[in-house]
């Protein structure tokens, strides 16, 4: 009992009342933009007496929310700023006996053009802080994508530190982490796998997004139960000023959308449905078959008032396909999703309370035709509450949590030590944590999580992210974060086979032990010339715990988990430079991934039980391009991505074992089993890997309607670039060749 | 000064575009999935002295995995007496399974000598070796055993009294007992009891193995068991009551793994350099001598004494 005193204890300190000085007031609220109704992140707030002299000011967060604390009683100016909006000013009396007053705005939008100082507000790509990266529209926008629509799953591998094995699997490894290691939130609530097979496309369409924090490490302690990164997407509400609907479609995909108020400035509703054709016209206009498939179905409603923001989400998506063309495996997945999330202000108390709830399902297999070899379903239901609550110029968040999983699987002989299950398991979480400034150059945000899995030992996880600007606010910013992380659910498959993503979530798979890492990361971002950003970080994690395949020579492909220990380390470094009608993004990551495992007698023929290597996603070189250039006539996107080989596992060849024990096999009667002869595991390179995409746009207007044309080529100069190397076949699978594409969205 | 380029430098911009795409596309992206290497070849086999026909399996490590079609039929293959020098050519058979599994065995027809030095090599068009040396054994071993026996009414429901037999089996000096199977044979099954290597565990089968086979009768019939804490768990023939009973008995050279062999888990037993004998490849050849005896067995109405 006594290990629940930390959750008690902060139970305890929410009860306490909210001091505020006896003259002082709270001003608080949410900005949105006024014709969609969507919070505004980022937004300067500010309050200046009459006369103009500056009082206090602050940024919005998350659904535009702001805070203004210990204000004195009276009367000021109230302004607010964003870029691309007209700016708001009003005039506030701050005279009533309440603590707190709220005041929540809406600002037009500005047709105004952008000028440097907005240029300088956004940082793009490059305004990385401690492994945190603010994603907006406009950067998933600059992304070549074969259809109309940008997607967040391109932003992400146009990235430093994000790998990607291949154009198809939609397998993201961040930072040296597996794809199972990545927490994706929807409104707060879990995906699974929100990666569509067609690697361009998540369910994260760039139409559908509000903003999202991408965390390539070092996340704070309001995130627990993944050990990589994180990615914490906010949808964006339906327009509540008017009806609106698009229509889109290109060679890869079609999609519908509508949206608008169900009840005027307060209550909206957006759905989205997309559906793939890249499997029936791939074969006419490629002369190539893909044959992959997906849709997604997405619902919201949202409600905004004076003191609250409340919204549900549904999502519903599915995949379908083979990795490689050629293969008789098809892969089948489905997600749905029903979040909810409330952010609510509570008259005469400071803090900012969210509470957030949700479903999670996720299920995948894979065979051939209808006879499934490997299934796996995990389901998973979760109440989060959270506040932050300013304590003088302290901030302090906490929260609490309960979510309950069920999992079953049948994997057959695949994983060895586990094949046919099914059972559920209830964790109860917490955390704190608070940002302060120990002096006026240093921000620091300590915090700690507390997961107890009932079935598991609690763990208690410090973490700690922070900031020096030792050179002023204009000069370079230091940034730094450590913690531990750990993970009770991991996905496993079998990474020597990459031609399949087939995952089977499970508890902690051998002797209870929970995967587990520590993050520590360093670096600096600095606006050196006007215009231009850069940021340099580097990271290092050490992995335990980590369950992967016990290597075998049988050809079956089944595998005994083992568990490794390993570590990945690297830096990535990123530029942008942006001005007038000009955007350029120049990213590197150096990265190295070591894993150490017990493989047994298998690693008696390579001379040791314990062998040493480096897993498929260990990618040491990555540069990524990006240029948009705005003719007015039309935008220019290009992207180019180089990256240095992947590993893969040579053999000395194939034969059929014959099993002479007891003179059983008979080479004249019997086949044998057969083998894989392996070299050590991922010992060999594959070759480097290349691509150029360029897309041009342009838009126009015909009558009520908005147009946006958009043509392009993704890897224009025909690379064959190698996906992976079916030994079984002894054949090379390629990924996409040339493929050109002609988009048109039709926006009312 | 325009700040766009002329249509000079436009013109030179896209020749240059033009060569960078085809130069970049067409970059060499070959990889190998084999390593360099002198192992070539996977040789398995057994030459039983009591047989005239001798089997060999030979496959180039580098067919394909999912289409075993040999891919060179040109493959010399000779048996080599080392203590007279004769040569013998072993001759491609191939063993059709599927369209997709076909493998290559090399046949020798012919009679092999006891206690001698044999050598197969493995020759290909391009060079490639590999051969493997194994030893004959001197003989069977020597067997000794009782007869077995079911008691009682066997047409009879009830329980009947327990019978059975033992086996002591003996190597000659320096070879190796290999086998050590009793089979026993119904109208409709025929069925093998665990073998030597799945019990065997306290038995040096470089000197003496033995064990006892029991027989009790229960209400599904007569159920032939084997005793002994070796068999503890393992999945016993279905019972049935044996017409006959025989036994498959043999030794093999000492090229033959020892012990441990035959107690590794498959998985182990499979690993390629664990139990391998050949130089220049993969696999195992060894020699043998084989047997069959009938197992002396009384089927009596009355009860056992």
């Amino acid at each position: 009992m006594s290990s629940f005193s930390p959750i008690l204890a902060v139970m305890v300190l929410l009860l306490v009342p909210t001091v505020q000085a006896q003259d002082a007031v709270g001003l608080r609220g949410f900005v949105t933009n006024a014709e969609t109704g969507t919070g505004l992140v980022d937004a300067n707030v500010v309050l200046a007496t009459l006369d103009g002299s500056l009082v206090t000011a602050a940024s919005t967060g998350e659904d535009g929310f702001y805070r203004l604390e210990d204000v004195g009683r009276g009367t000021y100016l109230f302004r607010v700023s964003f870029v691309g909006y007209q700016t708001y000013t009003d005039t506030v009396r701050l005279e009533t006996s309440d603590s707190y007053v709220t005041k929540s705005v809406q600002i037009e939008p500005s047709a105004q053009e952008l000028d440097e100082i907005t240029v300088e507000a956004e940082g793009g790509s490059a305004k990385l802080e401690a492994g945190k990266q603010r994603v907006r529209v406009a950067d998933i926008e600059r992304i070549p994508t074969p259809s109309p629509t940008g997607d967040i799953a391109s932003y992400l591998q146009s990235i430093p530190g994000v790998v990607s094995v291949g154009d198809r699997g939609g397998q993201l490894f961040v930072r040296g982490g597996t794809p199972s290691q990545n927490l994706v939130l929807m409104d707060g609530t879990l995906v699974y796998n929100p990666f569509h097979l067609i690697g361009f496309y998540s369910i994260f369409s760039e139409d559908m997004v509000s903003s999202a924090d991408f965390y390539a490490g070092g996340f704070g302690a309001e995130y627990s139960d993944r050990i990589s990164s994180v990615l914490d997407v906010t949808m964006r509400p339906g327009n509540k000023k008017k009806f609106g609907a698009a229509a889109s479609a290109s060679p890869f995909l079609v999609e519908l959308r509508a949206e608008g108020p169900l009840v005027e400035d307060s209550f909206s509703f957006l759905v989205s449905a997309r559906q793939s054709v890249v499997e029936e016209t791939a074969p006419q206009y490629l002369s190539t078959d893909v044959p992959l498939k997906f849709n997604d179905f997405y619902l919201k409603l949202h409600d905004s008032g004076e003191r609250s923001q409340c919204g549900v989400s549904l999502l519903s998506s599915y995949d379908r396909g083979r990795i490689d063309p050629r293969s008789a495996d098809t892969f089948e997945a489905e997600n749905r999703v029903l979040a909810g999330r409330c952010v609510l202000l509570v008259p005469e108390n400071s803090s900012l309370f969210e509470v957030t709830s949700g479903v999670s399902r996720y299920e995948n297999s894979t065979g051939s035709g209808a006879i499934r070899d490997r299934s796996a379903k995990i389901f998973r239901f979760h109440t989060d509450l959270s506040a932050t609550l300013p304590i003088g110029n302290t901030e302090w968040n906490w929260g609490l949590a309960a979510k309950v999983n069920q999992y079953s699987y049948d994997v057959g002989e695949s994983f060895g030590v586990f094949d046919v299950e099914e059972d559920e398991l209830f964790t109860f979480s917490g955390f704190s944590s608070v940002t302060f400034s120990p002096v006026s150059t240093i921000d620091l945000t300590p915090g700690v999580a507390i997961v107890w899995p009932t079935t598991y030992p609690m763990s208690i996880e410090p973490r700690l992210r922070g900031q020096a600007r030792f050179f002023g606010e204009n000069g370079p910013t230091i940034n730094f974060a450590t913690g531990l992380y750990q993970q009770t659910f991991e996905g496993i498959s079998d990474e020597r086979d990459a031609g399949s993503v087939f995952t089977a979530w499970v508890p902690a798979p051998i002797d209870d032990k929970r995967a587990q890492s520590i993050h520590a990361l360093l670096g600096v971002s600095d606006q050196v010339l006007p215009g231009l950003n850069v940021s340099v970080e580097g990271y290092h994690r050490w992995i335990s715990n980590l369950p992967v395949p016990k290597w075998s020579t049988l050809s079956r492909f089944t595998t005994v988990t083992t568990l490794a220990e390993g570590r990945s380390f690297g830096v990535d470094v990123r530029t942008t430079y942006e001005r007038g009608d000009f955007y350029g993004f120049v990213g590197y990551g150096f990265g190295v991934v070591e894993y150490e495992a017990q493989q047994g007698d298998f690693g008696d023929w390579f001379g040791g039980g314990f062998q040493e290597y480096n897993p498929p996603h260990d990618q040491r070189h990555r540069v990524n391009a990006t240029v948009e250039y705005d003719f007015g006539l039309a935008k220019a996107n290009i992207g180019w991505q180089f990256s240095s080989g992947l590993p893969y596992t040579q053999v000395y060849g194939f034969d059929s074992f014959i099993d002479q024990r007891g003179l059983e096999q008979d080479p004249s009667e019997d086949f044998g089993s057969p083998r894989f002869i392996f070299d050590r595991p991922y010992d060999a390179r594959l070759p480097v890997y290349h691509r150029l995409d360029v897309s041009v746009s342009r838009t126009f207007t015909l009558g009520a309607a908005d147009f946006d044309l958009q043509g392009g080529a993704i890897n224009i100069y025909d690379r064959s670039n190698i996906f992976y190397f079916d030994l079984a076949e002894l054949r090379r699978v390629n990924q996409l060749p040339v493929v050109p594409y002609v988009g048109l969205k039709v926006e009312l | 000064m325009s700040p766009y380029p002329s249509s000079g430098r436009s013109l030179a911009f896209l020749l240059f575009a033009l060569i960078m795409t085809g130069t970049l596309g067409a970059c060499d992206t070959a990889i190998s999935p084999f390593v360099e290497s002198d192992t070539r070849f996977s040789v398995f086999g057994q030459f039983n002295v009591a047989d005239t026909r001798h089997v060999l399996r030979v496959e180039d490590l580098r067919d394909s995995l999912s289409s075993r079609v040999p891919q060179d039929p040109k493959l010399t293959v000779e048996l080599t007496n080392t203590s007279n020098g004769e040569v013998f050519s072993m001759e491609p058979e191939d063993l059709v399974f599927s369209e997709q599994r076909v493998v290559r065995n090399f046949v020798f027809d012919g009679s092999i000598d006891s206690s001698t030095v044999y050598r197969v090599d493995i020759q290909s068009p391009d060079g490639a070796r590999a051969s493997a040396e194994f030893t004959t054994p001197k003989g069977l071993p020597t067997l000794s055993m009782d007869s077995m026996r079911v008691c009682g009414d066997t047409t009879d429901m009830l329980p009947g009294t327990p019978t059975g037999f033992s086996v002591e089996i003996e190597p000659r000096q320096g070879d190796r007992i290999g086998l050590l199977t009793p089979v026993y044979i119904t109208p409709s099954v025929v069925g093998t009891y665990p073998k030597l290597n799945d019990f065997a565990a306290d038995n040096d089968i470089d000197k003496q193995a033995s064990y006892f086979v029991d027989a009790t009768r229960d209400l599904q019939g007569v159920a032939l068991e084997i005793l002994g804490d070796a068999f503890q768990g393992q999945e016993l023939p279905p019972p049935a009551i044996p017409n006959d009973v025989i036994l498959r008995y043999g030794s093999v050279g000492p090229d033959f793994p020892g012990a441990e062999f035959l107690f590794e888990d498959f998985e182990s037993v499979s690993l390629p350099g664990n139990y391998d004998n050949v130089d220049g490849g993969l696999g195992l050849v060894f020699a043998s001598v084989t047997n069959t005896v009938d197992v002396p067995y009384e089927r009596r109405e009355q009860e056992c004494d």
